[in-house]
């Protein structure tokens, strides 16, 4: 059957079809012709414009990469201005807390010592008031003893003397 | 039945173009013929459709207006890119923008071209011939157009006037003249102008008969794989192992051969496109440094290739 078909063409696939030659001229000139005015500028404007539109994004993205690179980088040199003031408060703190610590134990240390002074006049004036004490009674008391023992008495002028005179020797007499 | 699909006797036949209708005592309606036209309508159908899908939507869309949507636009896209970037601009360079239209739609009428070829219509009819819907000598439609020697003449005359335009465009009809000379010495003429005037003629029935020439040795190829079978089914040794194992092997090859044949579509609309890219950017005059063969600085020599793919050798 397709021998009787090929038959009807009666050319073989090395011959030349003239009306062929002119029908693909024709036909390539209307598809030519089409898509060079309804296919290819559309098609070459999308893909340019995509183009275009992917290197945008690309050179928006690389500029928002940078800026916040640089963001960061200044807040990094915030935290470290923060940082180093936090560290210089802490140390003035620590510092002033040192210097007021020693301020008031030097003011302890200051009442302290007023205290142990007046302690001592005091210790001081009762001592003398008590060996003053001491000695009018030891005076009474050796007179009182002396008189016994001489069994005279004694008139109030030579008392004086005697206790004037004992004063003088328990004044320089050495305390036991 | 299968006798229906292959020209057992003679592969050839398979391949030919056969009369559709006669139009006059001399002239037929050929099959080939019907399928350039189908070829037409089905490329520039599908190239709108694509044209719609990759062009930039409308700005209330946002961004997947950008966005290329559906298999084919995507796959034409794809194709489209890849030839400008790596065959158009590389070779033509500044002029790229003005030839690319040509150029492309050059490559996807020899792929359409092709790629019918590869589905079985005029088979189809023929089997509905068979089954007494219409006359079984008869097909209307079908067959690889680009097997026709005058069909990819008539290809290569547009690739042919593409290339003189870009060199009188280009070169100006003094420099045309000179390249026409071919640089040589005005003694050398008498031999120089016959050889050159035959070359710029030569190229592109180069280009013609090369995609004849592969997609008619493609599906003969193909036609004479398959008919092994049929040749096997004929002569009914019967010993079914045998022939069994030659249909077997006949339908695994002719399988794998269309495979091949896929790839040789694509591959033989790619060169006759490239090849069309490679003679027009030999006729562009280049306002650079260097020299060439011809002397003239600016004028490709011969047999080097234009900037972007001085090393690249097509045979």
């Amino acid at each position: 059957m397709l021998h009787m078909i090929a038959a009807d063409a009666g050319a073989g696939p090395v011959d030349i079809n003239w009306l062929s030659l002119v029908t693909t001229i024709v036909v390539f000139m209307l598809f030519f012709a089409v898509a060079a005015t309804m296919v290819w500028p559309k098609i070459l404007k999308g893909l340019d414009e995509r183009e275009q539109k992917i290197r945008e994004e690309i050179e928006s993205a690389e500029a928002a990469r940078a800026e916040a690179a640089e963001s960061l980088a200044r807040q990094e040199a915030a935290l470290n201005e923060a940082r180093r003031e936090a560290k210089a408060m802490r140390e003035q703190a620590k510092a002033d807390a040192e210097a007021y610590a020693r301020d008031l134990r030097l003011q302890a240390e200051a009442e302290l010592d007023a205290l142990r002074k007046q302690a001592h006049r005091e210790v001081d004036v009762a001592r003398e008031a008590a060996i003053k004490d001491l000695s009018a009674h030891a005076a009474e008391l050796a007179t009182a003893v002396a008189g016994r023992i001489i069994e005279r008495e004694l008139s109030s002028a030579d008392q004086q003397d005697l206790v004037e005179s004992s004063m003088k020797e328990m004044a320089s007499a050495p305390l036991g | 039945m299968l006798q229906l699909f292959l020209a057992a006797g003679n592969p050839i036949n398979h391949v030919t173009d056969k009369n559709v209708v006669a139009l006059t005592d001399e002239y037929n309606l050929t099959l080939h013929m019907v399928s350039l036209v189908v070829a037409c309508f089905v490329g520039l159908f599908v190239l709108l459709i694509s044209a719609k899908a990759i062009g930039t939507g409308k700005e209330d869309l946002g961004t997947p207006r950008y966005l290329t949507k559906g298999r084919l636009p995507q796959l034409v896209e794809v194709i489209t890119l890849y030839l400008l970037e790596n065959a158009i601009r590389p070779v033509l360079g500044h002029d790229a923008d003005k030839f690319t239209p040509f150029l492309l739609s050059i490559f996807f009428f020899v792929l359409t071209c092709n790629l019918m070829g590869l589905i079985p219509i005029v088979d189809v009819q023929h089997l509905a011939g068979h089954f007494g819907m219409i006359d079984a000598h008869w097909a209307l439609v079908g067959g690889t157009a680009t097997s026709s020697l005058g069909v990819t003449l008539g290809l290569a005359l547009f690739s042919f006037a593409a290339i003189q335009y870009q060199g009188f465009k280009s070169l100006g009809v003094k420099g045309w003249c000179h390249h026409l000379a071919g640089g040589a010495p005005l003694y050398l003429l008498p031999i120089m102008l016959p050889v050159e005037l035959m070359g710029m003629i030569i190229k592109p029935v180069a280009l013609a008969i090369r995609l004849f020439a592969n997609m008619l040795a493609g599906h003969t190829l193909l036609a004479v794989v398959a008919g092994f079978g049929v040749t096997a089914w004929n002569l009914s040794t019967g010993n079914v192992l045998v022939t069994g194992s030659i249909e077997l092997v006949a339908v695994v090859a002719a399988i794998l051969i269309s495979f091949l044949e896929l790839f040789v579509a694509f591959l033989q609309a790619f060169i006759f496109m490239f090849l069309t890219t490679v003679f027009i950017g030999q006729m562009t005059h280049h306002h650079d440094d260097h020299s060439d063969a011809h002397g003239e600085e600016g004028i490709h020599d011969h047999d080097g290739l234009p900037d972007g793919l001085a090393k690249v050798k097509i045979t």
